[in-house]
């Protein structure tokens, strides 16, 4: 029984910079893993990795028994894995709808064989429409999404990862920049997508989210995993309060 | 109509086809400086098939247009793979190795040139025209058009979503040299003799400005200017010798102060919405 | 026989090497191409003709040449790059395109698009040995074109300005903390490359004599090709380049057909582009 990510062994490389080193864990099906660590630890080499962005040096990474290693983000993305950006990256053109239209695409196949359909395939724009209700962002279907407040532009891109109907999402700090009540209403939005049976990676620096929502934790520091917990255990790990937390928690 | 005017809106056809062909390119976050290397493979080959071989002109042209495809995706798999800048340079090349290939290519006349093609009319150009618009116009409007959109925004996110760039990219350069080709053969049948100095880089060079000008966020702008293009020298006879002077500085600016041509999204969506009378 | 081709090669391709100097230049600092960077060369070539036409010796022409093309160079950096940095990667290269047909059609006026001569004037000589015989030009082009190469060279890694213009090729804020904002920097960048541009442009009037206002589109060309050969980014790879296609091109007439001289040169470039992008004298990390 495989489990849905596994990495072993992984090291990224960059000249004489090791960003990750002999890194392992796994996620199982319906988790909520956050990933933490100082800046610099390599939590979005690590997600470039998952996600295709980039080849890891060393260690390979599996994706329900396959190796992902090597496929590219293209594949990756069309084998049911999701990212988020930390520097949000929207379509500065598409409107809310036609980020969500847009990404429906993925398992569907390649760009070529969407060649023609309209936009008034209505099935698909209701489901969009749904999607759009579940992240709060039912009103701004029409909206070009470059005019959103942050706080919604950050919830269109994990609308758009929800879109490709995916068997794990990667988070990139969701709640950077967000204020209390746009972090409270995440951690409600993480809760319901892992209540919908969403399987969820995430990175993140505001202990509050990872704590509360997390189901385990894993640490982070100059690219090696020195921890792995769930949040109680970790809050009270003394090797991570004097590498990380300190009086952050 | 009399000839001259015919002439004109000839010329303006085939320059809309040109447009169309940068458009196709240049929508897909490519800059693509080989125009005219596909024009010559469409006008060289349909101009053989019709003169030397004769076929009938619809089936020359669209057999040269699809040549031009076959090349251009041929082309394109190497170039696609390499940095924007790459790419630019390397149709660049291929814009010229095509014409100083048919300059020395005796079979097709070489530096003589070729001549006999019987001529198409002004609605079979127009066919073509309102054919490939129809098509760009179902494309804008459909999930395909949202990707291309999405790659040319940000082609890492685009990615992110499953949206194969690669060949999204390698499809673009494909269609708009099946076009550029298109417009070639019926240049050649026009024109009724072509030279391979017809097909230089200036020609490429002419095909970009013509998007730049009238907008290159829609298929419109493209149309506007390369209607523009043919027109305002007619218009503004005196312009004649000073049009290369007064269109490139006159690009310059504009590029300074809108780079997105005259037609950009918003000014297209103002448009229809005070066509359908809303505020 | 031969080494008078090697001779006439390297005359040549020492004019190419220069602009593929400036190219690489440019490109190394903004990571785009000046697509007008041809028209530089014609207007330096332009200029020259015209001051020697007023009577002014050949080492004034060539500063003519030289001065103009640097100043049209900086015009361009100033309305096709500075203007449009912040914007969409390909748009300054489509300005610059615009910007080259302005030039071209800016000269057909000026100077009508017959081609024009360079007024040849005073001493020209020969130097024999057996078979091999070098002119006067051949000896002016080489002399000047080399030291211009060799200043180049010594400006660029001997100096405060050539450590700025390198760190820029990495990182502009680099560049920035050795005293140069980023402007001062890119302008003088392109002044430098126009310069080269130029000095090539009035040379090649020397050996050829005849340059008319579109010979900007394939000396251009030929820069480039030379600089994807030697290197993207390299300069002394981009001397090499230029240094190569010379010979190529002097060889492929003596022993070929010249008709297909250009056919040769553009081939090995797509099969460059393609097979060898980062060329022959790959940029490694290690400045």
């Amino acid at each position: 029984m495989s489990a849905l990510l596994e990495l072993s062994h992984v090291a990224k490389r960059f000249g004489g910079v090791h960003a990750v080193e002999d890194v392992s864990f796994s996620v199982e099906p319906n988790e909520l893993v956050g990933l933490i660590g100082p800046n610099g630890a390599g939590k979005t080499t690590i997600f470039n990795l998952i996600s295709g962005a980039t080849a890891p040096t060393t260690g390979e990474i599996y994706h329900r028994g396959m190796r992902i290693s090597r496929m590219g983000s293209t594949r990756i993305a069309r084998r049911g894995i999701a990212r988020t950006f930390q520097n949000i990256r929207l379509f500065r053109s598409l409107t809310v709808l036609d980020h969500v239209l847009v990404a429906q695409t993925c398992r569907s196949g390649g760009s070529l064989s969407q060649l023609l359909p309209t936009r008034a395939h209505a099935p698909a724009t209701q489901q969009a429409r749904e999607l759009l209700e579940i992240v709060g962002l039912g009103r701004r279907c029409d909206q070009l999404a470059r005019y959103l407040p942050y706080g919604e532009q950050r919830r269109l891109e994990i609308a758009r990862a929800l879109a490709t109907s995916p068997d794990l999402i990667l988070l990139d700090e969701p709640a950077a920049g967000l204020n209390e009540a746009e972090t409270a209403e995440l951690r409600a939005l993480l809760k319901d997508l892992r209540s919908r049976g969403h399987t969820i990676l995430l990175v993140e620096h505001d202990m509050k989210v990872v704590l509360l929502v997390c189901s385990r934790v894993l640490v982070l520091v100059f690219g090696r995993l020195i921890a792995c917990g769930t949040p109680a255990e970790i809050r009270s790990n003394p090797e991570v309060i004097n590498a990380y937390l300190g009086s952050a928690a | 109509m009399n000839v001259y005017i015919e002439g004109v809106l000839a010329l303006m056809g085939i320059n809309i086809l040109v447009a169309l062909s940068t458009f196709a390119i240049l929508s897909a976050d490519r800059l693509s400086l080989g125009t005219a290397g596909f024009m010559a493979v469409g006008a060289y080959l349909s101009s053989y098939l019709t003169v030397q071989l004769g076929w009938g002109v619809y089936v020359a042209v669209l057999t040269a247009g699809l040549a031009a495809s076959a090349v251009g995706f041929l082309v394109g798999l190497p170039l696609l793979r390499l940095e924007g800048i790459y790419f630019v340079m390397g149709t660049l090349a291929f814009g010229e190795v095509v014409r100083t290939f048919f300059l020395n290519f005796e079979p097709t006349g070489g530096a003589y040139g070729m001549r006999g093609m019987y001529g198409t009319s002004l609605g079979m150009i127009y066919l073509f025209v309102a054919g490939f618009l129809a098509l760009f116009i179902l494309h804008s409007r459909s999930r395909a058009g949202l990707a291309m959109d999405a790659v040319r925004d940000d082609d890492q996110a685009a990615s992110s979503i499953g949206i194969d760039v690669v060949a999204l990219r390698l499809f673009s350069f494909a269609w708009g040299g099946f076009i550029a080709g298109i417009a070639g053969a019926l240049f050649a049948h026009y024109v009724l003799y072509i030279e391979s100095s017809n097909f230089s880089f200036l020609t490429s060079a002419n095909a970009i400005l013509f998007v730049l000008l009238g907008g290159s966020q829609s298929v419109w702008g493209a149309v506007l200017g390369a209607m523009l293009f043919t027109l305002l020298p007619e218009w503004l006879r005196f312009l004649s010798d000073w049009r290369m002077t007064v269109f490139g500085a006159a690009l310059v600016a504009l590029m300074a102060l809108r780079p997105e041509g005259l037609l950009t999204r918003e000014s297209l969506m103002l448009m229809r919405h005070r066509l359908r009378g809303k505020p | 026989m031969l080494a008078q081709q090697i001779v006439n090669g390297f005359t040549l391709g020492s004019t190419y090497a220069l602009i593929a100097i400036g190219y690489t230049l440019v490109l190394g600092v903004l990571k785009k191409l000046n697509l007008a960077h041809g028209e530089l060369f014609m207007a330096g070539a332009f200029t020259g003709i015209g001051a020697a036409s007023l009577g002014a010796p050949l080492l004034v022409s060539l500063l003519a040449g030289f001065v103009a093309a640097g100043l049209i160079a900086v015009a361009i950096e100033r309305t096709c790059f500075y203007p449009l940095r912040h914007a969409n990667f390909l748009s300054p290269m489509l300005s610059t395109i615009a910007f080259g047909l302005f030039l071209q059609g800016l000269a057909t006026q000026i100077f009508g698009s017959d081609p024009s001569r360079f007024p040849v004037s005073g001493a020209s000589f020969q130097i024999q040995f057996a078979t091999l015989s070098i002119s006067a030009i051949h000896i002016v082009i080489l002399a000047t074109a080399f030291g211009l190469m060799i200043g180049i060279d010594l400006l660029v890694n001997r100096t405060r300005w050539g450590i700025a213009v390198r760190a820029a090729s990495d990182d502009a804020e680099t560049a920035a903390q050795q005293g140069m904002s980023v402007s001062a920097l890119t302008m003088t960048t392109f002044l430098v490359s126009g310069a080269l541009a130029g000095a090539a442009g009035v040379l090649t009037t020397l050996v050829y004599s005849q340059v008319n206002p579109f010979i900007g589109i394939r000396q251009g060309l030929i820069g480039m090709v030379a600089m994807v050969i030697g290197g993207l980014g390299n300069l002394r790879g981009a001397m090499i380049g230029g240094l190569a296609i010379g010979l190529i091109e002097t060889m492929n007439d003596a022993y070929f057909t010249a008709g297909y001289r250009d056919f040769v040169i553009f081939f090995i470039f797509f099969v460059f582009l393609v097979f060898r992008p980062q060329g022959l004298f790959p940029v490694r990390q290690e400045r």
